[in-house]
């Protein structure tokens, strides 16, 4: 009875809270949206994500792997791979391809105390041989308010612009995130993606290892794992 | 005769500490170890063959020198292979300043003088002993972990070969290197070649430095890419060590283990050059190159590359235009454990220093199937971190390592 409690006050504080960071791509931003926000420069990011059916534009579970670096304090970039299940040429089922995507975000405006941060950036822009599922180009606003003293609470809002019409990420999106000021390594993250809603949380353990969960819609449940560090610079 | 005391106490004060510069170089390893002193200046010059990264080494060395200065102003000169490549100076006032503890070692790297010109220290050397602790003829049995990992099939998520390439390495006379170096495969989803022990770079190199910051090296031997043949290199830089102009020439043939014939060498030539030109920019550390090549196959193209260093890791993007199409992608070399490696007598084994990999966007097509944009490398260790003497960058990151410890 007590677990259900605590179950369902979580449910209640995802609900009205939130955070940041696109963990399903391996960028910046919060569960499956980008924002505003820059890691800081130098900062490399390496890790997966498993993706459930209705996650993206194939109809059955896959996951990714990726690695971002912030190259500079103003730009980001990241590189994923999404497996892809097909039949090969012995007729066996699996995971023999994977569809190859990269980002690059840029920063023209840093936050400030009246007027929030903007990032444009683009996701698959380029096209080797297949279908760019994710190409697109964005704009997104964050700021961030303090309630409690150390504590964040950033409100974001975007837009994207579909560079083909197989693209899954098409008009605006918007998400609020939270971390308390005792816990800040922990974020809770609500958002709409432009395709649904997404509630949940991340927390970081050992200054470097992050975990993430979140449902889409309470259809599906996603999460993922990864490494982030700060070179020297 | 009070004044032949004072300068027999003058050249006994010289001479005790020449030894102790000497004497705390060689402790901490540094080697082609030489040193000569005036009442004014103390010019050194050393080679870091025991610490990874270039700017790790200068440190020590400059610690070193500062604390068995007894006044005056202090010149250094960094060899890499006994060739001079950076030059170092400590004005009078600075090392006082710090011998009286005014100013942290932070300030020191801040004030002090980094050039590529080393050729006015160089004249001051001519004229003192032998170098000490020489590194000439003792051997490195280097082990350089190999990774080849491409997306260019749909039946698999990868292709993929793990190699250990250990490779001995042995520094001649001034300027020359052998490197022997065998690729043996660890674990590999490809077939032929790949499955079979074969030679990796196999070269003998002489650099030289001219006058004027050019430098120059040709190799001849069996290189990377299954190429065999001769390369020369040509480079100038300027005494800041931002700009860099460069050409390169080759003349290669086919080289590979076959099944059937062995080692197998091909007899036809071919011709590959290309001509470069960097920038180093000092605030953002970032290091653009752009070249006009003629790679091996024959096809003219250029490349650009942008690659920012982060200390001793080294993050980069390219991209290539090449009759007609279009390849990009990153790379990037880290360091591998152990940031110190002593080097007692004549032989050495330890790891690579750094681990580097580049990651290519096309893998299908006209460009893979005609070759296009290949060419090769001479020695095992060339990456973007190992053997970075620019001087902002060694300012910059000695700064920084000061500030984080």
């Amino acid at each position: 009875m007590r677990i259900k409690k605590y179950l369902l006050l979580f449910c209640l504080i995802s609900c009205c809270t939130a955070m940041k960071a696109q963990y399903s791509m391996g960028n910046t931003g919060l569960l499956n949206i980008p924002t505003a926000d820059m890691q800081e420069t130098g900062t490399f990011i390496g890790g997966a994500n498993y993706l459930p059916d209705g996650m993206t534009p194939f109809s059955f579970n896959t996951g990714n792997y990726f690695v971002s670096i912030t190259f500079l304090s103003i730009l980001e970039l990241s590189y994923r791979c999404t497996l892809l299940k097909t039949t090969r040429y012995d007729g066996k089922k699996g995971y023999f391809q994977q569809d190859r995507s990269m980002t690059a975000r840029i920063r023209p405006l840093k936050e400030g105390r009246y007027h929030p941060s903007v990032v444009i950036g683009t996701n698959d822009p380029f096209k080797d041989t297949g279908t760019n599922y994710f190409a697109t180009v964005y704009g997104a606003l964050t700021k961030s308010f303090s309630i409690i003293r150390g504590d964040r609470l950033a409100f974001t809002a975007g837009y994207y612009f579909p560079l083909n019409k197989y693209s899954i990420q098409d008009g605006p999106f918007g998400g609020v995130s939270y971390s308390p000021a005792r816990c800040r390594e922990l974020s809770f993250m609500a958002e709409y993606d432009s395709e649904g809603f997404n509630i949940g949380a991340s927390a970081r353990l050992w200054k470097h290892l992050s975990l993430h969960i979140f449902t889409r819609e309470f259809n599906c449940i996603s999460g993922g794992i990864r490494y982030e560090c700060t070179l020297i610079h | 005769m009070r004044r032949t005391y004072i300068a027999a106490f003058l050249i006994f004060l010289c001479s005790t500490a020449y030894a102790q510069i000497t004497k705390k170089l060689k402790d901490i390893g540094m080697e082609n170890v030489q040193c000569v002193q005036t009442p004014e200046t103390t010019t050194v010059a050393f080679e870091n063959n025991v610490y990874r990264g270039t700017y790790n080494g200068i440190g020590k060395a400059i610690t070193a020198c500062l604390e068995s200065i007894t006044e005056g102003e202090l010149q250094l000169v960094v060899l890499d292979n006994k060739i001079p490549r950076l030059y170092i100076y400590l004005p009078k006032s600075l090392v006082y300043a710090y011998k009286e503890r005014n100013i942290s070692l932070a300030q020191v790297y801040k004030n002090m003088q980094l050039s590529v010109d080393t050729d006015h220290a160089m004249k001051v050397l001519k004229e003192g002993k032998e170098p000490e602790n020489p590194s000439a003829w003792k051997t490195d049995l280097v082990i350089y972990p190999g990774l080849f990992l491409e997306n260019n099939t749909f039946d698999e998520l990868y292709t993929y070969a793990i190699n250990l390439n250990p490779a001995v390495e042995m520094a001649l006379w001034k300027g020359g290197k052998a490197t022997i170096q065998v690729i043996l495969p660890v674990a590999t989803n490809l077939t032929g070649e790949m499955k079979r022990v074969r030679p990796g770079i196999i070269a003998i190199s002489q650099d030289v430095r001219l006058r004027h910051n050019v430098f120059g090296r040709l190799t001849a031997g069996n290189f990377t890419n299954n190429r065999i043949g001769a390369q020369l290199e040509m480079k100038y830089r300027n005494n800041n060590g931002r700009i860099e102009l460069g050409a390169k020439a080759g003349v290669t043939g086919f080289s590979a283990v076959t099944a059937d014939e062995g080692w197998y060498i091909g007899t036809k030539l071919r011709v590959n050059a290309s001509i470069t030109a960097s920038y180093y920019e000092p605030h953002t550390n970032l290091q653009f190159d752009v070249n006009a090549n003629r790679y091996i196959f024959g096809d003219y193209g250029v490349r650009g590359d942008c690659t920012r260093h982060f200390g001793e890791y080294s993050i980069g993007l390219f991209g290539i235009y090449t009759n007609g199409e279009i390849n990009g992608g990153f790379h990037f070399a880290i360091p591998l454990p152990g940031k110190k490696w002593n080097r007692k007598g004549y032989f050495r084994v330890k790891p690579a220093d750094y681990f580097a990999w580049t990651y290519c966007m096309v893998a299908h097509g006209k460009y893979i199937n005609e070759q296009m944009g290949k060419s090769y490398y001479t020695r095992p260790n060339e990456n973007r971190s190992n053997g970075l003497y620019q001087p902002d960058y060694i300012r910059y990151f000695l700064i920084r390592d000061v500030e984080k410890n």
